[in-house]
């Protein structure tokens, strides 16, 4: 019924069409989305399939120098920030939004229903149709049809018609109407809200090293807009495994050397401040700190740096690397300690810190003249101490680092927002009905019958509505008035 | 999203349950449902990754391969809004099923934050020792609903071949394939009660949901195959479409257990901690997964039954 009124609306308006309206009637066309959909999915294949973003050479070792170069020359290496990607999503999103602009017109018909005086001497046989004639007077039976159709949670309101005919607009669930529209708006929302979150000027995506201890300034660029402070980092097991049960680190924010903010960054919690949210994604050891005492007493700190290292199956291991494995003590350096050996795990071998030890040397006598002396300190726990010459050597902890991810995504209240209503909008588009129809009742010329009519929006007619109106008219089916042929009772009799 | 003629299933009882329009109105039933959960299990997803990587979307294969998913039943969807053939959609479910299964499984070889990883072992050891974690009561629950799903794989085949519905008229010949299809259907749910007994009794041990292993993941997305399929029967009475469907259930089980083989109740990674997440994220997933890789067997069922006949399209 709707599309025929379109159809009257817009007949003689056809004329020679410009490119610009040309592109428009494309953009609004689902022929357009439905050309765009299979290219995307195809895209999006070669994007989970190509390991993405590795060196050039990978390409060419894995698929071989000529398909290797195809991959890189096609962009296929980096297929989610390519030019032909993106502006095949920008197609995509310019014919959603084209599609929206033009189902609001139906949907906004859908939700009001057609007016009487459109259809006025229209209803005739078609497509969600159906006439009833009963042997009640028109007013009786329209009172008989509302009340019956109120029952069922029908919306009866009774609009001013074209001439005599009563008419009753009957609706349920209008504004589902406009389903198909919020649910593609909201996917436009989405879409929109992950660009505002990839913006280099409003969002930040990078990730932080810190090392416990520390304070990791802001970058050059000074986007994080805060210093980090480590202070520490955990890590636990579950009993009897070497599975990590929990990553943590407990981090201080500073402006300017003052602290702003403090908190524990998890894997699964982030510490925001101001829109910068920090989450725990990564660890590593950046060395061990150990505590050397001399014959008077006098306490020293020491850091042996600690590196990734190939361990003898060709597995990467924690071990000292060669430069910062080995400290000079004391003011004058008479003495030096070098980290010879060290054990994440001694109780079960674990390569995980869970009871880590060191093997050290302990080198006195160095300086002019003198002769060096070497202390083999063996195998040193956590939390324990040897003596080695004059020296006492206390293996206290390892330092962590810590590697937070710091991302700043403005777009994402739209995202959330888009995701909310997308998935309403389908509900309602897949599962609600909105259903609007028009009843027109015209009494015969004696007033002792009438010719009921009813005209359904763009749906077919439900078995369950034509009961509640066979109901409620106590009528009989009639054969509708075929398009063109109907009669107009009251004229007829006059 | 389509008119409503596709969805209502108005066809009486007593006609042909495997009418081309029907078998058509169910797949759509099956596509739109697993689509919205689909979509839900993507949005869920990012939320999740949200919490957990602190990045709502990365390309992260499975990311995008239930995006390609999602995309080739967007084509479904429009496609019917566009009246195309019913033939041509049938296929494009097929299409769709692959791509579902690609994210389900495929993600497992591309690697990426979701891959269960590969094997330790091959895969006649893996089946060697497929039962091997699990406690002797939880193995025998797991040989019995497997025994239970294979025997009534092969009597949906043999009703469904060898008596096609017999009868003088079309409502006779329903008649008898509703009797054929509870022959199979038996089984079924006798192995349903089973693997519902198996999964209760792994949920017990773990303290959440079967879903942290690639067995686990495997025998849930078997059981929700089955649900939806036993719900399928009921509307459906014939053993047709369990001879459809029975072998996707078998071939996700076979999946689990051999590729995978069950190693046990082991703790969860520290990025699967949140059970809320993890919980509602893979229940919406293996409901999503179901519905859409049942929808192939009715997809597959409607391409055999509509072959040859002159179909209408949409207007």
């Amino acid at each position: 019924m709707a599309d025929e009124l379109d159809t009257l609306r817009t007949a003689g308006d056809e004329g020679p069409e410009s490119l610009v309206a040309a592109l428009w009637r494309s953009l609004q066309s689902v022929r357009t989305t439905i050309w765009v959909l299979p290219i995307l999915a195809a895209a999006t294949t070669i994007g989970a399939v190509v390991p993405q973003k590795r060196p050039t050479d990978y390409y060419d070792m894995v698929y071989g120098a000529t398909w290797g170069r195809a991959v890189t020359a096609l962009g296929f290496d980096n297929v989610y920030n390519s030019t032909w990607f993106i502006i095949l999503v920008c197609v995509l999103l310019a014919n959603l939004g084209a599609c929206v602009a033009r189902s609001f017109r139906r949907a906004a018909r859908g939700h009001r229903g057609p007016a009487p005086e459109t259809l006025a001497g229209k209803l005739t046989a078609g497509r969600g149709s159906g006439c009833w004639q009963t042997t009640a007077r028109g007013e009786e039976v329209t009172g008989r049809l509302a009340a019956a159709l109120r029952r069922t949670r029908y919306a009866v309101s009774e609009p001013e018609g074209a001439g005599d005919a009563r008419w009753l607009m009957v609706r349920r669930w209008p504004l589902a109407h406009y389903g198909s529209i919020v649910t593609h708006l909201s996917i436009f929302a989405i879409a929109v809200g992950a660009v505002i979150g990839r913006l280099p000027w409003t969002s930040l995506d990078r990730h932080v090293g810190l090392v416990e201890g520390q304070v990791t300034p802001d970058e050059a660029d000074g986007k994080l807009g805060v210093d980090i402070r480590l202070d520490d980092f955990r890590m636990d097991y579950y009993e009897g495994t070497d599975q990590p049960s929990l990553y943590e680190s407990d981090i201080v924010l500073l402006s300017n050397g003052q602290e702003v903010a403090k908190g524990t960054s998890t894997v699964n919690k982030q510490v925001v401040y101001e829109g910068l949210a920090l989450g725990q994604t990564s660890w590593g050891l950046a060395g061990v700190r150990l505590t050397v005492k001399d014959a008077r007493g006098k306490q020293e700190s020491v850091e042996l740096a600690l590196g990734q290292a190939p361990g003898p199956h060709g597995e990467s291991m924690w071990g000292f690397t060669d430069q910062g494995a080995v400290a000079m003590l004391g003011e004058e350096g008479k003495a030096a300690l070098a980290g010879m050996q060290f054990v994440p795990d001694t109780k079960t071998g674990s390569t995980y810190p869970k009871s880590p030890a060191v093997a050290l040397q302990l080198v006195t006598g160095l300086g002019a003249g003198g002769e060096h002396e070497t202390h083999d300190l063996g195998l040193l726990p956590q939390g324990e101490e040897r003596k080695g010459g004059a020296y006492t050597v206390r293996f206290d902890d390892v330092v962590f680092t810590s590697t937070l991810s710091a991302r700043r995504d403005p777009g994402l209240p739209l995202v959330w927002i888009g995701f909310i209503v997308v998935s309403l909008g389908m509900a309602v588009m897949f599962y609600v009905r909105p259903r609007t129809f028009l009843i027109e009742v015209e009494e015969s010329a004696d007033r002792e019958a009438a010719e009921v009519r009813v005209a359904v929006a763009g749906r077919e007619f439900e078995e369950s509505d034509r009961r509640i109106i066979e109901s409620a008219c106590e009528a009989r089916l009639a054969p509708m008035p075929a398009a063109g042929k109907r009669v107009d009772r009251r004229r007829e009799s006059s | 999203m389509s008119n409503e003629a596709d969805v209502r299933t108005d066809t009486p009882a007593e006609a042909d349950a495997l009418a081309p329009e029907r078998v058509d109105a169910l797949t759509y039933r099956l596509v739109a449902m697993g689509f919205i959960l689909l979509t839900l299990v993507i949005i869920t997803g990012a939320l999740w990754a949200q919490y957990t990587w602190h990045k709502w979307w990365s390309w992260d294969p499975k990311e995008t391969s239930a995006l390609v998913a999602w995309l080739v039943y967007l084509v479904y969807l429009h496609g019917r809004l566009l009246g195309w053939s019913k033939r041509l959609l049938a296929w494009i479910a097929v299409i769709g099923a692959v791509s579902v299964a690609f994210c389900y499984a495929g993600v497992n070889f591309l690697g990426g934050l979701h891959a269960y990883g590969a094997p330790t072992s091959s895969i006649a050891e893996t089946a060697r020792n497929a039962f091997q974690g699990m406690q002797s009561t939880e193995a025998l629950l797991a040989k019995g609903f497997l025994v239970c799903y294979l025997g009534a794989f092969l009597l949906y085949l043999a009703t469904a071949v060898l008596g096609s519905g017999r009868g003088d008229t079309p409502e006779a010949a329903q008649a008898s394939r509703a009797r054929l299809a509870w022959i199979g259907a038996v089984p079924v749910c006798l192995g349903f009660v089973l693997h519902t007994v198996g999964l209760i009794t792994r949920a017990v041990q773990a303290g959440h949901l079967p879903f942290s292993s690639g067995y686990e993941y495997a025998a849930s997305f078997a059981w929700a195959m089955v649900l939806i399929f036993l719900i399928l029967q009921l509307r459906v009475r014939t053993p047709v479409i369990g001879a459809a469907s029975m072998p996707f259930i078998l071939l996700i089980l076979a999946y689990g257990f051999l590729w995978f083989g069950d190693k046990g109740v082991s703790p969860l990674p520290v990025a699967l901690q949140n059970k809320f997440w993890l919980h509602l994220h893979v229940a919406i997933a293996i409901i999503s997964y179901a519905a859409l890789i049942l929808a192939t067997a009715t997809s597959a069922i409607y391409l055999v039954k509509s072959r040859g006949t002159a179909e209408p399209t949409e207007a």
